[in-house]
């Protein structure tokens, strides 16, 4: 001790208090490290909870949305089922085989029996079905131009109260290919390069297609075939927009709507574009008009309110769907009475006719319907 | 919120990566989930059609036969051996001399309502040409009897010879195996196929010589502005009116019609050095 100086002494006393203080200033900063780590995981935490939170709030919606409360009975855990399902009946299938082929996903149903009428109904696993009828002695086997069908289904509402659905309506159209055992129908649309012999070939198909989607037109209900033939027409509100929309008040669960949707493949122009057939000077009448006819002199509104200047207005609106290798406008199309528009709008839609007879070997309706309001 | 943006820019890339994965799927999670509880509200039903080949009409020799066997070339004199294709002998040998000759052509289709026939030709020759409805008779012992002799056109069947036509068979008409080679009869109608005032010849200036107009829009369709044109040269055209169709079950129909060529008219000088002359038979569905 006595060898230290009161300098020595005082130096190490500095020393000491430095280290001492070092000591606090790190074990601070290790502190304040350690709070900014321990705020980063608790905001990972809590951003991944919000995440979390997120998918399942919205999936519990979804889950309310779907309506699939399962309810455990005694024994049995069954799910409940959808607001509405859809069912079709009659006797058979149309061409079940080559639909088989063509498109396995669709089902023939669930049997189900309502005021002692037998159905087929979605359900369950079962969401698309084979719409079904009864055959006839003199049913067509083949659908070209002037072929038209009507075709019946069902909506079945689950839960009592107004139900409001949308009914959307395609048309698909098939190739078949190989013969015998090779036979496949394949979808248009799902055609690659490998089905067919070059790129041309699958680019007329799929414009056949297209021509189909135009040429088949849907209505809502039925003409008048009872009157005289002159005033006589095939339906009545032309479904233009490819979906219609039906609103069943107070409907009751498990009581069957009837849905009825005809559809048509017109034989020839004129029985479209022409306003008045009653009365042709420059073309012939040839088949009955598809909806009711208008003067020629119709006012723009009376038209446009008009069945017939729905149709019109379709085929402005579709022109590349029904007219094959000519050039149409809108004008041509309004004056389809004089000789030349009408040969030329005819011209087209008998090359597009063709192109469909020859590219699609069957065709599918189908028509999905889904909750709407 | 800028304190967060801070923090991520704080974060180590694996991080980041992580960071912005999770928040992705999180998205993609709450965009997915209800558009298939959307669609598995969706129910769908469907029907299946086959799509029939286009409707066309055909025109065709007698009993379907490709076109070649229409064959009209080297119009005789004699009387024709319709077996043998040459000419016919009477007991003594002799050829048998005729003012007229008759050929066999079909319209078949389906999905048809009404057709026009329509025929054109030159008047080189001065022939005259009318279309008859026809009937097919499987053989001579079918045609009905009292049927005068000049109203039946007999046609031996060619093998192999129906490649054309693919409507296969049609209710009103049989149609045998390729290798078939009978005689067939057919028996024309009375009368010719109906014209109407507006129809039948539609630019002929004169019957007897027959005489195409040089003006109009059948001229001008074919020579515009030229006139150096052979008189005989001109085409005379033809029209029927609308013809019905009644169909089969299968909305298949055949029509037979005999194409008669006469000269009974036929101005006798000058003539015999001429030799051709176009025919055209079209078919026009309405």
């Amino acid at each position: 001790m006595s060898e230290r100086t009161v300098n020595d002494n005082n130096k190490l006393w500095e020393a000491a208090e430095r280290a001492a203080e070092q000591a606090v200033l790190d074990a601070k900063a290790e502190s304040t490290e350690e709070r900014r780590k321990q705020k980063k995981r608790v905001l990972k935490l809590s951003l991944l909870m919000i995440f979390i939170a997120l998918i399942i709030v919205f999936a519990s919606i979804a889950w309310f949305a779907m309506n699939k409360a399962v309810t455990a009975d005694t024994m049995a855990i069954e799910a409940a089922e959808s607001p509405f399902e859809i069912a079709v009946k009659g006797d058979s299938v149309r061409i079940d085989d080559e639909f088989k082929s063509a498109d396995s996903t669709y089902e023939y149903g669930n049997e189900q029996t309502y005021s002692n009428v037998d159905y087929r109904e979605t359900g369950g696993i079962v969401q698309k079905i084979k719409i079904r009828y009864n055959p006839g002695e003199n049913d067509p086997t083949e659908f070209g131009p002037d072929s038209s069908g009507q075709i019946d289904f069902y909506v079945v509402p689950k839960q009592d109260g107004t139900l409001t659905v949308r009914i959307d309506l395609d048309t698909i159209g098939f190739r078949e290919f190989g013969e015998g055992n090779n036979k496949a129908i394949k979808r248009i649309s799902e055609l690659t390069s490998a089905d067919v012999p070059d790129a041309a070939t699958l680019a007329s198909y799929q414009e056949a297609e297209n021509y189909l989607k135009g040429h088949i037109m849907f209505f809502e209900n039925k003409g008048n075939a009872g009157t005289a033939e002159l005033n006589q027409y095939y339906y009545k509100d032309p479904i233009t927009s490819g979906y219609l929309t039906k609103t069943f008040e107070n409907a009751k669960k498990n009581e069957p709507k009837t849905v009825t949707i005809y559809w048509m493949w017109t034989n020839t122009l004129g029985q479209i574009a022409l306003k008045n057939t009653a009365n042709l000077v420059n073309v012939e009448r040839n088949g009955l008009p598809i909806v009711a006819d208008v003067s020629d002199s119709a006012s723009a509104e009376v038209l446009s309110a008009s069945d017939k200047g729905k149709v019109i207005q379709y085929l402005k609106d579709n022109k590349t769907k029904i007219f094959k290798d000519v050039t149409v406008t809108d004008t041509q199309i309004d004056n389809a009475k004089t000789e030349a528009n009408f040969n030329l709008l005819s011209t087209g839609y008998n090359n597009a006719d063709f192109a469909i007879g020859s590219c699609i070997s069957y065709f599918m309706i189908d028509i999905a319907v889904s909750k709407a309001g | 919120m800028k304190r967060i943006f801070s923090k991520f820019d704080m974060l180590p890339k694996k991080n980041k990566m992580a960071l912005v994965l999770a928040a992705v799927m999180t998205f993609s999670l709450i965009i997915t989930i209800p558009a298939y509880a959307w669609f598995y509200e969706q129910r769908k039903a469907a029907e299946m059609y086959k799509v029939e080949f286009p409707n066309a009409l055909y025109l065709n020799a007698a009993h379907r036969e490709d076109r070649m066997y229409f064959n009209m070339n080297a119009i005789s004199k004699y009387k024709m051996d319709p077996v043998t294709g040459g000419l016919y002998h009477d007991q003594d040998g002799k050829l048998v001399a005729v003012t007229s000759q008759q050929y066999v052509f079909s319209v078949s289709g389906k999905n048809t309502t009404k057709y026009t026939l329509q025929l054109a030709h030159t008047n080189n020759n001065q022939f005259e040409y009318t279309i008859y409805p026809a009937t097919e008779y499987a053989d001579k012992d079918s045609v009905p009897a009292g049927t005068s002799e000049d109203r039946v056109v007999e046609y031996k069947l060619n093998a192999n010879s129906r490649n054309e036509n693919d409507l296969g068979s049609i209710n009103n008409d049989t149609y045998n195996a390729d290798d078939d080679t009978t005689v067939k009869c057919y028996v024309r109608s009375a009368s010719p196929v109906s014209t109407s005032i507006s129809q039948g010849y539609q630019n002929n200036t004169s019957t007897t010589p027959m005489k195409a107009s040089k003006t109009g829009k059948f001229y001008n369709e074919n020579y515009g502005s030229k006139t150096n044109v052979d008189d005989d040269d001109v085409a005379s055209y033809w029209r029927s009116d609308d013809i019905t169709v009644v169909s089969d079950s299968n909305k298949k129909f055949c029509h037979y019609y005999v194409l008669e060529v006469t000269w009974n008219n036929r101005p006798t000088s000058g003539i015999e050095s001429k030799e051709t002359d176009m025919v055209y038979i079209t078919a026009d569905r309405k």
